[in-house]
């Protein structure tokens, strides 16, 4: 069972599509992100689960029961989703217990200051007002509040985007603790795919308003649908190359594909982590060093290889400067479909 | 967003179990929002109703009476007279503006803030109160010289407010940028700032020009026809026959020509400064030489547009001593201005409330069409919503002709732009993610809004509610039209006095109106700098 269904939920303003059939499943406990590029309409898929928007067409389900669609509508206020925002979006005029209050039937302090503490503050800034906080407070005091009303699914927009690298990381460890140990279920749209691959169980991918491909994040890292959906979680190569046998020969070396794969042209997908470059020896597949400019921990070293010019991060330790080097391929190569 | 939405509303509304099994579903509304659409829709109809009622009469009277009572040379002579008029004040109040806002802005000038201060007291003194002043000072004033002297004196704020706050938030990095391409001083005024300094010109010399079209109390003590005036004069002698109602018309015509003009002059290039971050804060300009005759220039405009009034005031107060202090009448009137400027003042600001939010909230082609409905009534004189709500209540509705609630919708509709502005701006400082934080915390939706936006505009709310009701104690014209017999607030008390010649007893009238003004001399300053930040 799932606890939020959205089923080819559509949503346009003006002309403008911002979601195009859009389907997905979110599972009790878990933790989902949603990433797209800016535009790809994430934002417009929170709104519309959080209750701000209606979907023109599809419907949407909490715990199975259609909270936006043609049976029914359940306002904003009434579906019980928590919700902290890019910035935190604290009410300026209450203090800190007053914005963790400000959903609460108890609004003891002793209630506030449990809420405090679950989201590692001290009790002591409850008298504070939020421009007295700093960036990374407040997003903590945003997550007490949403928490305070003991949502079943939380909804997280960007909520670390404003903060310092440092502090981001840090974060996003204590928002993932609080929500398991809370067991809410939460998702998170970011446009920082590396964010997304670290925080979530699930990860959806949208493009132009579609849901492109949902799963995993390790099986969207290694078998993305689609050449955007590859580039869009990190770096890959991708090269065209001819099947034969579950095996296919690329300009970098042989490498085996799934064993499904039938003989022909396809398109296969390398990440960079794949392609090692080591010492040349005699009969490898040998790369033609171009340049090396070294980047502190990595060296980006541009080389040839039969007539195509490849471009590799690469450990700075062993890294090739000049010369040649043979080409060692690791794992799998994926094949994109279509 | 909301058109999107609008053409899906055809769609009949289908039966729930239909519903499921069909493709194409109930569409969405958001119903909270609609039904502020609804009430500001509401608000925008009655705004409109001054200018149906012109209408309805032009299309009434047909044309042979339009033409034997508009094609006369009567009203030839008032066309004429509001030219001239309009035509000698708004180029001089332009360049006063300029030149006033730029030597307390720019330059060193000593005291520079309370020269500017100065510059805006003048908003205080009703103008027909500065016309009572020059009159006993200086009787030989009158006419056309008169009227334009008073008009200045009086309504040069305007001008000066909004370039003065563009000049403080102009970007020196600009002018800079001119002088290190060699350009002298003199070169980067006229080519670097006057350019910029041209919507809020002309948005200033736009209100000097409609106040000129609505003013009446000024023009009468300056024995100058306007239409204004002469709409009162026929509607006393012949109450609300035609002729009163067509001068109407054709005052309004004036005033869609005055803004259509406004709307060329300006141009729609408006000039945004790029880039983020604040400005920095520009250097002032030595005056050196200059510093005597730039505070001997200050002085004398203050000397003119104060002092003389100001001091006859205090020459009338003195003369009359204890004796023109009549308690109970000055009591009975200031209550009675008090009372209406409150509640008008209120009412004005709640009828402005859904307006400003979907303005803010909900932007788009209904909101601006709407929002339109609501702005335009203040550029209609105030003597044409008198007109309308006489006629109409005569003639349809009776019992509330000459009452204290026809009197307040008609301040309510004059006023109604005054609260929007400033509501708006408010508004737009608390973002949408409150709103959605309260709602997804549990709020109803107006509670949500209430809660956050509402609370957190509470003072702009204030200062509007301070500003409509400043407007209307110093309203004359649509007061004496329609205000219930036996009403005495200080403004149609002064008048009353002032044609009886008892200028002594005006003058405790007078002073009241001055001292209740100040406070708005503040406000209108602080909502000239923010209109110009929104």
């Amino acid at each position: 069972m799932s606890l939020l269904n959205l089923t080819s939920v559509s949503k346009r303003y003006g002309s403008v599509t911002a979601l195009d059939k859009a389907t997905l499943s979110v599972g009790p406990g878990t933790l989902t992100a949603i990433v797209g590029a800016s535009g790809s309409g994430k934002t417009t898929l929170l709104r519309l689960v959080a209750g701000f928007e209606m979907p023109d067409e599809g419907s949407i389900a909490l715990e199975d029961m259609q909270i936006a669609g043609p049976l029914r509508v359940v306002p904003a206020y009434r579906r019980g989703i928590g919700l902290v925002a890019q910035e935190g979006a604290l009410f300026p005029h209450l203090s800190v217990g007053g914005n963790i209050a400000f959903g609460m039937d108890d609004k003891s302090a002793a209630a506030v200051d449990t809420l405090l503490e679950a989201v590692e503050l001290d009790s002591s800034i409850r008298r504070r007002m939020p421009h007295e906080l700093s960036g990374g407070q407040q997003q903590r005091v945003a997550l007490a509040r949403a928490l305070a009303r003991r949502p079943k699914l939380m909804l997280l927009d960007e909520p670390f985007s404003a903060l310092d690298a440092g502090l981001r990381a840090n974060m996003r460890e204590m928002v993932k603790r609080r929500l398991q140990a809370e067991g809410v279920t939460g998702i998170l749209v970011t446009h920082d795919q590396q964010e997304a691959l670290s925080f979530a169980d699930q990860l959806a991918v949208l493009e132009h308003g579609r849901v492109v491909q949902s799963g995993s994040p390790r099986e969207l890292y290694l078998q993305p649908r689609t050449e955007m959906l590859a580039n869009f979680l990190g770096d890959a190569l991708i090269l065209e190359s001819r099947v034969t046998g579950g095996e296919t020969e690329t300009p970098l070396g042989r490498i085996r594909v799934a064993r499904a794969t039938r003989d022909g042209l396809v398109r296969v997908m390398l990440r960079p982590e794949q392609v090692r470059l080591v010492p040349w020896s005699e009969g490898t597949p040998t790369a033609q060093i171009v340049s090396a400019s070294f980047e502190g921990p990595i060296t980006v070293v541009r080389f040839t290889a039969g007539a195509t010019t490849f471009t590799l991060k690469v450990p700075s330790a062993d890294a090739p400067l000049q010369g040649r080097a043979s080409i060692v391929l690791i794992g799998t190569g994926h094949v994109i479909p279509g | 967003m909301l058109c999107g939405r609008r053409t899906a509303r055809k769609v009949k509304r289908l039966n729930p179990e239909i519903a499921v099994s069909m493709p194409a579903q109930r569409p969405f509304r958001l119903p909270q929002r609609a039904g502020v659409f609804a009430i500001a829709g509401l608000v925008a109809l009655l705004s409109l109703i001054p200018l149906g009622f012109i209408v309805v009469v032009a299309v009434r009277s047909g044309w042979a009476q339009v033409v034997t009572l508009v094609f006369r040379p009567r009203i030839g002579e008032l066309l004429v007279n509001t030219i001239w008029l309009e035509a000698i004040t708004l180029p001089v109040a332009s360049v006063l503006g300029i030149a006033l806002a730029w030597i307390t802005e720019r330059t060193a000038l000593p005291g520079a803030r309370w020269w500017a201060a100065l510059m805006v007291a003048p908003l205080a003194i009703p103008a027909f109160v500065q016309s009572y002043a020059w009159n006993s000072v200086l009787p030989q004033l009158h006419g056309l010289a008169g009227a334009v002297t008073i008009a200045l004196i009086s309504y040069l704020p305007f001008v000066y407010l909004p370039v003065a706050a563009q000049l403080r938030r102009l970007d020196p990095a600009l002018e800079d940028g001119a002088a290190s391409l060699g350009k002298t001083p003199s070169a980067i005024f006229w080519r670097v700032i006057l350019p910029q300094l041209r919507w809020p010109v002309c948005a200033g010399a736009l209100l000097v020009g409609l106040h000129l079209l609505g003013e009446y109390g000024l023009f009468v003590l300056m024995r100058y026809d306007t239409f204004a005036t002469a709409i009162v004069d026929q509607f006393e002698s012949a109450y609300n026959g035609p002729a009163a109602n067509l001068m109407g018309g054709v005052l309004v015509l004036c005033t869609a020509a005055l803004i259509g003009l406004e709307t060329i002059v300006r141009g729609d290039r408006r000039y945004a400064r790029l880039g983020a971050g604040a400005a920095r804060t520009a250097v002032r300009h030595e005056l050196g030489r200059w510093s005597l005759p730039a505070v001997a220039f200050l002085a004398l405009v203050v000397l003119l547009s104060i002092g003389v009034t100001v001091g006859t005031l205090l020459r009338w107060l003195a003369l009359g001593g204890a004796g023109i202090w009549r308690l109970d009448l000055i009591g009975a009137a200031f209550g009675q201005s008090v009372g209406y400027a409150l509640v008008g003042g209120v009412l004005a600001t709640l009828a402005a409330m859904p307006m400003a939010w979907l303005t803010v909230r909900a932007p788009g082609k209904l909101q601006r069409l709407l929002e339109a409905g609501h702005l335009y009534v203040g550029a209609l004189p105030g003597i044409v919503v008198a007109l309308a709500l006489v006629t109409i209540t005569v003639r349809v509705m009776l019992p509330l002709y000459q009452t204290a609630a026809t009197l307040v919708f008609a301040y309510i509709l004059m006023f109604l732009p005054r609260a929007l502005t400033g509501l708006r701006s408010s508004m737009a400082q608390t973002p949408i993610e409150l709103e959605r934080a309260a709602m997804s915390l549990g709020r109803r939706p107006l509670m949500a809004v209430l809660q956050t936006t509402m609370r957190l505009a509470a003072p702009g709310v204030a200062a509007s509610v301070a500003l409509v009701a400043l407007g209307i104690a110093n309203e004359l014209t649509g007061t004496l039209l329609l205000a219930p017999n036996g009403t005495r607030t200080l403004a149609t008390k002064f008048w009353a006095l002032t044609s009886e010649l008892d200028y002594v007893s005006a003058a405790p009238y007078a002073l009241l109106m001055i001292v209740l003004s100040l406070p708005l001399t503040i406000l209108l300053r602080r909502q000239a700098d923010r209109a110009l930040n929104a």
